[in-house]
């Protein structure tokens, strides 16, 4: 199921510029928070966890619980919900650790 | 009345430590803690036995080899890990006193290697670029200080050890210079014998019986980070941690705000990922808050070394107050003044280090006789 | 260092009126909020244009009033967007972090009004994507514009999923059900405590009627029991529940969702007032721990205000109130206001306050959170989300002789993750209780150290600038 959406119709909202996730190139407007646009896209999962690789999306919306991490412009875990989308932001999602893409705890 | 063979007064990795060697010598152990087990300095350092900086070469030789098997004797997981120590050098300038570390540590059994700075960064190339070498205790390890004293503890308490937390320890009571009881906030209890293991607070019990015990409370800040992949060298420290941790004088009369707060970089990165990133040794009497000055001079020593940690998030900062004595020497003595009484403080930088050993010399000092000589560890009044 | 006269730390209803109040008043302050955008989350401004404002509903209004209010006496009040107040230094220093600057700000009076979260409930399957907060859920809608999902399930007690179920509707989503926790005869028994705010009562009753019109069946006494799904969200199960609110064996019943959102109350963010050495006492009718305040809001630390949600959920109309309460005394105590001319003043105010304080207890107490609802989680139910310590691991700590949540968090790890607590302290305190028969004042707290949210290690390097 892919219910997310935007609601209402966009031409209420600021400009439209493109980001990328995971390198696809989508739209965002001009004041949605990077985890808006995710949702809008019905891209709900947006990490997954180090110890048991499981999935997580935005949980509480307003920037407490840190689940919503995602990698912005290499940097890594910025909480999706309180980061403003950016003309031409490249959001990825983030696998196991932080800092050092895909290296397994020791 | 309440009746024990011994209270130990102090909860964290000294006493439950000493609770737990008690107890395997079927003694009747209570232990009193005012707070929560390892809630003091037990709970706010980096459960590192570098080794290579020890002031008390013997005694850790010989707990370094009880930690071994310490978490199979006791049946729960300590998380040790065999990180090596490494000092990384800020300057040439240190090259000389690093050898001459080194020699001495050897005269002790403990094995340190010189490293040039290349030889550091083809280990771990996020070792910054100008620190021209370090030397290496490749027998250096890590272990999680507060699994260590739950470990002790609960094995302490399987062999019938009582443990009371939320318990203050109001009064010892002395009669013909002898032991009588213990008062504390839950009663009165009847012991023959007292382990003062109560760290930077040692001395204020102390005081009641008219006994200075010459320990002051040393803080220590630490600053935690994220997780992080785990790196080649976790467990490193500033080596003119030589020098600020035992030289008082040149502490105290520097005019380098680093020196005279005591300010050494260690790091250390457990398996959990996490780097935690010290220290400082200041006096501020029992005050445990961070200051802002000691924050920003360890976070800028730390990313002298390790560069990369520059944008690392800060997720949690901690302070803990060592039990620091002068002469450099943990106190694990009878007293002479009051029979029946034992103390075991004073451990400063290698409580969590020595703790195995203490215990045992505690142990051994009250049902037996100590295997190990003790005489610079003798409390002298 | 920069010296002000007031900093408020928060921008919501509290925070707000209380820099009006001051700038009446001829007190200089300053608003530093994390937020890019003054409102807090309930005075939350939409992120676009909007077009037909009278559908935004009166909240809206009411906060774009207020901010209006604050543009009107620009001189007086610095606002200060961006800006993350990450910690306390003593004498009412702190360390902000604002666009990624570290600053040093010392105040010579501090109001502390950083409002409350929604209490997050631990069940099989809450942390699968799909599971939100209903507050978080009303930000989406409100002021970001977008639906996290197509069919809703929200569990919880409480008005605040109401108007989330409304919002829903108005925007076009499926809401499958709205599951109430508490009894309709525990609703008839506050009945005549809540009619002292008839408008309030009316709202209530018509979201309900409104439910029906379109066939969203809300459903009393029952909770929700787990949620279904291998990645995400698929279904939602609810179950009876009995006034403990534990759940009832053999009541469960499945609903298709691919989003469920949690109202289970709020609870007070105090990690600054803690980090600041103020007392705190516990209520669990206004949300939990609170620090404890006299009637001039301030806390037990001089000079250290609170108000608002921060200090004991009481919502929107009490947190206007008390930020203006604790103006009045933050200028008395700056020598502005003399103690006769600061008591006429608050003299009003205060009688609006209790009325408003009396129909929010009354709510607070239908609304009461009960400890069956800890009994939702099983062995393997996340416990700590950021570190991902289960509930079988928390049994082991207390089994080990854990009796403090602190205890539980060095032998767990729980609370040791970013969130520092915030996702998992109010449920350890919870399972504390029903595992130890513990009063919730006696099962411990997490301590609150800096930073209070994370900063990056330049926030530090260049903090002290004499060094």
């Amino acid at each position: 199921m892919n219910g997310g959406r935007r609601i209402g119709s966009v031409e209420k909202r600021g400009a439209e510029f493109q980001i990328t996730l995971d390198g696809r190139e989508v739209s965002a407007y001009a004041g949605e928070t990077i985890a808006t646009v995710l949702l809008a896209e019905g891209d709900i999962i947006l990490r997954r966890t180090s110890k048991e690789d499981k999935p997580r999306s935005v949980f509480c919306g307003i920037g407490i619980c840190f689940d919503c991490l995602v990698t912005v412009n290499g940097v890594p875990n910025q909480r999706a919900c309180m980061t403003l989308a950016r003309p031409g932001c490249a959001v990825t999602r983030q696998r196991v650790f932080s800092r050092g893409a895909g290296e397994k705890r020791g | 009345m309440a009746s024990t063979d011994v209270v130990v007064i102090g909860g964290g990795v000294i006493g439950a430590s000493v609770a737990y060697y008690l107890a395997k010598a079927k003694m009747n152990v209570t232990v009193f803690e005012r707070r929560e087990l390892a809630s003091e300095a037990t709970g706010s350092n980096y459960g590192g036995l570098p080794l290579q900086t020890t002031h008390s070469p013997d005694l850790i030789r010989e707990s370094a080899r009880m930690y071994r098997n310490l978490g199979e004797e006791l049946g729960s997981d300590i998380e040790l890990e065999q990180t090596g120590s490494y000092l990384l050098m800020d300057n040439e300038d240190q090259l000389p006193m690093l050898e001459a570390h080194a020699k001495e540590m050897l005269r002790h059994g403990i094995r340190v290697d010189i490293l040039t700075g290349r030889e550091l960064r083809e280990i771990d190339p996020d070792i910054a670029a100008d620190v021209p070498g370090g030397s290496r205790c490749s027998d250096g390890f890590i272990v999680n200080p507060m699994k260590v004293a739950y470990a002790y503890a609960g094995a302490a308490k399987k062999l019938g050890a009582q443990l009371q937390t939320f318990t203050e320890v109001k009064q010892i009571r002395v009669e013909n210079r002898r032991v009588k009881s213990v008062i504390s906030s839950k009663g009165e209890v009847e012991t023959k014998f007292v382990v003062l293991a109560a760290g930077a607070w040692a001395p204020l019990l102390g005081s009641t019986l008219n006994l200075r015990i010459h320990v002051i409370p040393r803080r220590g800040e630490i600053i935690l980070t994220e997780a992080f992949p785990i790196g080649k060298i976790r467990y490193m420290m500033d080596a003119d941690y030589l020098l600020t941790s035992s030289n008082l004088e040149a502490v105290k009369t520097s005019t380098d705000p680093r020196i005279r707060l005591g300010i050494s970089a260690v790091l250390t990165q457990p398996k959990h990922g996490n780097w935690l990133i010290g220290t400082s040794r200041d006096f501020p009497g029992y005050d445990k808050s961070n200051t802002v000055e000691t924050l920003t001079i360890i976070a800028r020593r730390a990313v002298r070394f390790v560069p990369k940690l520059k944008h690392a998030n800060i997720i949690r900062t901690m302070a803990g107050l060592r039990p620091f004595c002068e002469n450099g020497h943990p106190i694990i003595s009878s007293v002479d003044a009051v029979e029946g009484l034992v103390l075991a403080t004073g451990h400063h930088g290698e409580g969590v280090g020595l703790a195995p050993v203490t215990g045992k010399l505690v142990s051994e000092i009250i049902t037996s006789r100590p295997t190990m000589p003790i005489e610079e560890f003798r409390y002298e009044g | 260092m920069k010296e002000v006269q007031l900093a408020i730390v928060g921008a919501g209803p509290a925070a707000l009126s209380a820099a009006v109040q001051a700038a009446k008043l001829g007190v200089s302050s300053i608003v530093l909020d994390e937020n890019p955008q003054l409102g807090g989350q309930i005075y939350r401004q939409p992120a676009f244009k909007i077009v037909d404002e009278e559908q935004r509903g009166k909240h809206y209004r009411e906060g774009k009033q207020i901010l209006a209010d604050v543009a009107r006496f620009s001189d007086k009040i610095d606002v200060s967007n961006d800006s993350l107040v990450w910690g306390y230094f003593g004498q009412k220093e702190l360390a902000v972090l604002h666009n990624g600057r570290p600053e040093l700000l010392k105040a010579q009076q501090l109001l502390i009004a950083t409002g409350a979260y929604d209490r997050p409930i631990p069940f099989p399957g809450w942390t699968l994507p799909g599971v939100f907060t209903a507050g978080g859920v009303q930000i989406m809608i409100k002021s970001q514009r977008v639906l996290p999902g197509g069919r809703f399930l929200l569990a919880g007690s409480g008005p605040l999923q109401l108007a989330v179920a409304d919002q829903l509707l108005e925007a076009g989503a499926k809401v499958v059900a709205v599951v109430e926790a508490t009894s309709t005869m525990r609703m008839m028994r506050s009945l005549p405590s809540l009619l002292r705010q008839p408008g309030l009562v009316f709202e209530g009753f018509n979201y309900i009627t409104k439910f029906s019109l379109h066939r969203v069946p809300y459903i009393r006494s029952h909770v929700i029991v787990r949620a279904l799904g291998s990645e995400r969200v698929e279904q939602a199960v609810i179950a009876a529940v009995d006034e403990n609110w534990e759940p009832l064996a053999g009541t469960e019943r499945t609903f298709d969702a691919d989003a469920i959102c949690l109202g289970y109350g709020l609870i007070p963010n105090i990690d600054l007032t803690r980090l600041c050495g103020c007392a705190h006492e516990y209520n669990h009718t206004l949300g939990g721990w609170k620090p404890t305040h006299n009637e001039h809001m301030e806390s037990t630390v001089p000079g250290v205000f609170v108000a608002g949600d921060g200090c004991g959920i009481g919502g929107v109309y009490v947190a206007i109130q008390q930020g203006k309460l604790a103006a009045i005394y933050g200028a008395n105590n700056l020598g502005l206001l003399d103690d006769s001319a600061a008591d006429k003043l608050a003299k009003p105010i205060r009688s609006k306050l209790s009325a408003l304080q009396k129909f929010e207890m009354a709510l607070g107490e239908l609304y009461s959170l009960e400890n069956g609802i800890y009994t939702l989680a099983t062995d393997d139910t996340v416990i700590c989300r950021c570190e991902e310590v289960k509930l079988r691991d928390i049994r082991e700590a207390i089994h080990s002789g854990a009796s403090h949540v602190d205890d539980i968090k060095r032998r767990t790890r729980s609370g040791m993750g970013y969130c520092q607590g915030r996702m998992c302290g109010s449920s350890l305190q919870g399972i504390v209780e029903s595992e130890l028969n513990l009063r919730p004042e006696d099962a411990g707290h997490l301590k609150s150290r800096l930073p209070i949210k994370p900063v990056p290690i330049t926030a530090l390097l260049d903090l002290w600038e004499s060094v």
